[in-house]
């Protein structure tokens, strides 16, 4: 019986590799080994953060406010934003003329001065949507910059997972990396417990995550694909997550929301993050509210 | 590859696991008084407690977080009318997984199942996962049907973090069965729990497939294949956890 076994355990280790020999089928990869600056003092800046354009998304009571969001830009007061973050979905169906209208909505941003990054959402990577993302938004999917004294690292969660190699890349550059740091996703981390279908599902993987914050200074881990309201969680004192509502609005039953984005403003003397957010109401006016101040590791 | 345990593991978890019961979570607590209530008669049987059978399973495991570890497993399984019991425990290091699952029979091919499992080796954490639900089987000829449907709930301890992180999800499971020659039989099943996987949301479905074959009245001998993948259709899926393995049970004489 115990070769018979044997025999069996051999004939499994040896098909597919597919299947059976990686892990990995399919897996967005990513890596961080882009040159960041360790040295620079920190400063004062501020950034956009929105999330879930969803360009081409059809259904029912969905609006965007690109003239109004494109008017408080432009009057936003100095110093100037330094930089967009996009959180990912920026199209419904990953389709290519979603995509299209994407990038050429970060191209008038950058028009406007303002160079925003972005990460893929699970609706960008349906089919070839990877493909269509390098090719319109981004030739990488993952990367990491620093930006006065802080990390950003951009995670590609459309999966629902970072898979092995990306968080393999992801655990050995941050060790190496002394800076605070951001890790940008569209999946949520965790969010809370009452976030019932919309973070990483994986127990094992959360759990590096979560210990990887803890003890390599990430103050922050930046989630969006729920839309409907925004979530705070604070793992510590210093260690947060916090999810954004979507940028489109939505007029429905199951998804009554407002298009938001907002401002976070990092105070390097008290080494803190404002989040401000904005939402343009009903009556067309857009408004303005203090969500929290982080205290960052 | 990297190895992601942590040298000074053991040592922390007891510290952590004696730090939590001091502490007390009220609500895991609670929640594992509910989880368990199907399974705490058993006391009263434990002398009619028996054997029906003991399963050895080697095999190999990769997951996202840890690649092409050898795994192997032991499972106890015990019975008592109307209650069945199983105990296993499974090593791929660096994780430990140890598993209670428990059957009452309400009435034929109905009853209340219960899994509690907890695993450590990741991230110096403690990952406990609960379900409780019903099972309802059906027999059509050589075929065999099944479902389950109840509430699953996880949490995650960090010694480092005040608070455990807590999920909740339905519990959904199916299997679909055929047995031939009176000797073998195929199994095929979707579940969101197992006796040794879970994930923090039930949209993260469990896929496998069984083949057993009786060699005599007291061995089985069987091969075993799962997949959990990250999400479902029409979403980008990926494979998060795959295991392999070859088994043989043992059925003492009665």
């Amino acid at each position: 019986m115990l070769c018979l076994l044997a025999t069996c355990l051999l004939l499994f280790s040896s098909c597919s590799d597919n299947l059976l020999s990686r892990i990995e089928f399919n897996h967005p990869g990513g890596s961080f080994d882009q040159a960041i600056d360790t040295t620079e003092a920190r400063e004062s800046f501020s950034f956009l953060v929105f999330s879930d354009l969803h360009f081409g998304r059809t259904e029912k009571g969905v609006y965007w406010a690109f003239d109004q969001f494109f008017e408080w830009l432009e009057g936003y007061p100095t110093p100037p934003l330094a930089f967009g973050l996009h959180l990912g979905d920026g199209t419904a169906y990953s389709l290519e003329s979603e995509y299209r209208l994407y990038g050429e909505f970060l191209d008038s941003l950058e028009a406007r001065g303002l160079a925003t990054y972005a990460v893929p959402g699970n609706h960008d990577v349906r089919d070839n949507g990877r493909a269509l993302f390098r090719a319109y938004i981004d030739d990488l999917t993952t990367r990491r910059f620093s930006y006065k004294g802080l990390s950003f690292y951009l995670l590609d969660t459309g999966n629902a997972s970072l898979g092995k190699v990306q968080l393999d890349n992801l655990m050995s550059s941050v060790a190496d990396d002394p800076n605070p740091k951001i890790f940008c996703g569209h999946v949520p981390l965790y969010g809370g417990p009452d976030m019932f279908y919309f973070s990483l599902k994986d127990p094992h993987e959360r759990a590096l995550l979560v210990k990887t914050m803890v003890q390599n200074k990430v103050g922050l881990y930046l989630g969006g694909h729920l839309h409907i309201n925004h979530k705070l969680y604070s793992y510590t004192d210093t260690n947060h997550e916090f999810v954004c509502e979507s940028f489109h609005g939505r007029d429905s039953l199951i998804e009554n929301t407002l298009p938001v984005w907002y401002v976070f403003t990092y105070d390097a003397p008290s080494n803190r993050i404002t989040i401000f957010r904005y939402a343009l109401k009903r009556d067309g006016a857009i408004g303005e509210s203090v969500v929290t101040s982080l205290a960052l590791p | 590859m990297l190895n992601y345990t942590d040298s000074t593991m053991q040592t922390g978890m007891l510290w952590h696991v004696t730090r939590r019961l001091r502490c007390g979570y009220r609500l895991p607590a609670f929640l594992l008084l509910c989880m368990l209530s199907p399974v705490l008669g058993y006391p009263g049987f434990a002398s009619s407690l028996s054997i029906q059978d003991i399963t050895l399973q080697i095999g190999r495991h990769d997951s996202i977080v840890k690649e092409h570890a050898p795994s192997v497993a032991a499972v106890v399984n015990l019975e008592s009318s109307p209650y069945s019991l199983a105990i296993g425990y499974r090593n791929r290091m660096p994780v430990h997984d140890i598993s209670l699952y428990g059957h009452r029979t309400i009435a034929p091919n109905f009853g209340i199942v219960t899994y509690v499992h907890t695993a450590f080796g990741t991230a110096d954490s403690i990952l406990t996962d609960f379900v409780i639900g019903y099972e309802q089987g059906f027999m059509l000829k050589n075929l065999s049907l099944s479902y389950a449907l109840g509430l699953q709930a996880s949490t995650s301890f960090f010694p480092f973090l005040e608070r455990p992180l807590f999920n909740a999800s339905p519990y959904l499971a199916a299997s679909i069965g055929y047995t031939c020659f009176n000797r073998c039989k195929v199994t095929l099943f979707t579940t969101t729990n197992t006796l040794f996987e879970y994930a923090c949301q039930s949209i993260s479905p469990i896929l496998g497939s069984t083949c057993t074959v009786s060699i005599s009245n007291e061995f089985e001998i069987g091969a075993t294949y799962s997949m959990q993948l990250s999400d479902v259709s029409p979403e980008a899926v990926l494979i998060t956890s795959k295991e392999v393995g070859v088994y043989g049970t043992y059925k003492p004489k009665k």
